[in-house]
């Protein structure tokens, strides 16, 4: 079972190599705002949600899809670990 | 080095083809066929970069719009990929003929990818270069409607409904960010596959799937595929999936890729004849 810490560290790892972002993973707040910080638009979040599904081999529903549920690191790892409990 | 380019118009069933030639004749060619939709649109500048950069190294490539996208005639609402599948052939014939190139291939993003896999039996050509094919129609279909979904909702809010969306989907047209997608694409987009037993009947003497990924090295897909294909090989290229993006992306990775192995690979098959 992977601890929060560690969920928002693969999450950051993930989003750094799949948006192609300047940044070290560590240097991403968890609770920092990635549409205003890193001007993430549909299709950045795709891309996260497609990321998500690969790293942790979860499945989100359409429904599941929500710009604020994605909208910092801290409330996308609380998706994930709600979909890995 | 100066390359001539030049606009031709090619009958395809009726209607005209917008197509931009980049480079002379009797060289050997490259026909490309483009991506689907949105991505036709966000790939563009890229494959344009990259064809010019394939014309410098003396490949003579055609680019051209599928029937309804683009310069050519037709309303995108019409469109089915069996029309697009005739586009293509009608291009790589009209290559063939007043090109007359030494060794011709077909140069295939996305979709078009697998169209130029499914018209390779027809037109035959010494060399197909997949990149980033669609292996899973319904996966696509799926990953485009989704896309759509998420664009709605940072638009509309988180109030828009999946199930409204998803309604809409079963409609007799479509709206995908703008494009009217019939019911009959739809089915033919979602009834897509590419994998190593499709790979089987690719008529083509070498091959290249190309790989764009976050990382370099080719994915298993992609290795699998390429080991079906007849010649085949595949290649990573670390690169931005630039058939989404909308802004700049850098083309030299692909140009790079291409330039290195298509004229190398097209003289080969002209001097060793068939």
């Amino acid at each position: 079972m992977l601890s929060d810490a560690e969920i928002r560290q693969k999450i950051k790892e993930m989003i750094v190599e799949r948006l192609f972002l300047d940044v070290a993973p560590a240097d991403i707040g968890d609770d920092e705002s990635l549409p205003e910080k890193y001007n993430i638009d549909s299709v950045n979040l795709f891309e996260i949600v497609v990321g998500l599904e690969e790293v942790f081999g979860i499945t989100l529903a359409d429904e599941e899809l929500s710009v604020e549920a994605f909208s910092t690191v801290a409330k996308i790892a609380e998706v994930v670990a709600r979909k890995l409990s | 080095m100066s390359v001539p380019i030049a606009l031709e118009y090619l009958e395809s069933h009726g209607r005209r083809l917008h197509a931009i030639v980049r480079g002379e004749t009797n060289r050997p060619a490259a026909v490309m066929a483009d991506p689907f939709a949105e991505e036709k649109k966000c790939a563009h500048r890229v494959m344009a970069e990259a064809a010019e950069a394939l014309a410098e190294t003396g490949v003579t490539v055609l680019r051209f719009d599928y029937g309804g996208t683009g310069d050519s005639e037709g309303e995108f609402r019409d469109q089915t990929l069996a029309a697009w599948r005739e586009d293509l052939i009608t291009a790589a014939r009209w290559a063939r003929g007043e090109l007359a190139p030494s060794a011709l291939a077909v140069v295939g993003v996305r979709l078009g990818a697998v169209l130029a896999a499914q018209v390779s039996p027809t037109v035959r050509p010494e060399a197909l270069v997949l990149i980033a094919p669609v292996s899973d129609g319904r996966a696509y279909w799926q990953e485009n409607f989704r896309r759509q979904l998420i664009k709605t909702k940072l638009t509309a809010g988180d109030s828009a409904s999946a199930k409204e969306l998803h309604a809409a989907e079963g409609e007799e047209y479509f709206d995908l960010a703008g494009w009217v997608v019939s019911r009959e694409l739809r089915r033919e987009l979602q009834d897509i596959r590419l994998g190593p037993r499709e790979a089987a009947v690719v008529a083509a003497r070498r091959c290249l799937v190309l790989d764009v990924a976050p990382r370099a090295e080719p994915s298993a897909a992609a290795l699998a595929l390429a080991e079906a294909l007849p010649g085949g090989v595949a290649v990573g290229i670390r690169m931005e999936p630039f058939w989404q993006r909308i802004g700049l992306v850098d083309a030299t990775p692909l140009a790079q890729v291409l330039c290195d192995w298509l004229p190398k690979t097209l003289l080969e098959l002209s001097s060793s004849g068939t």
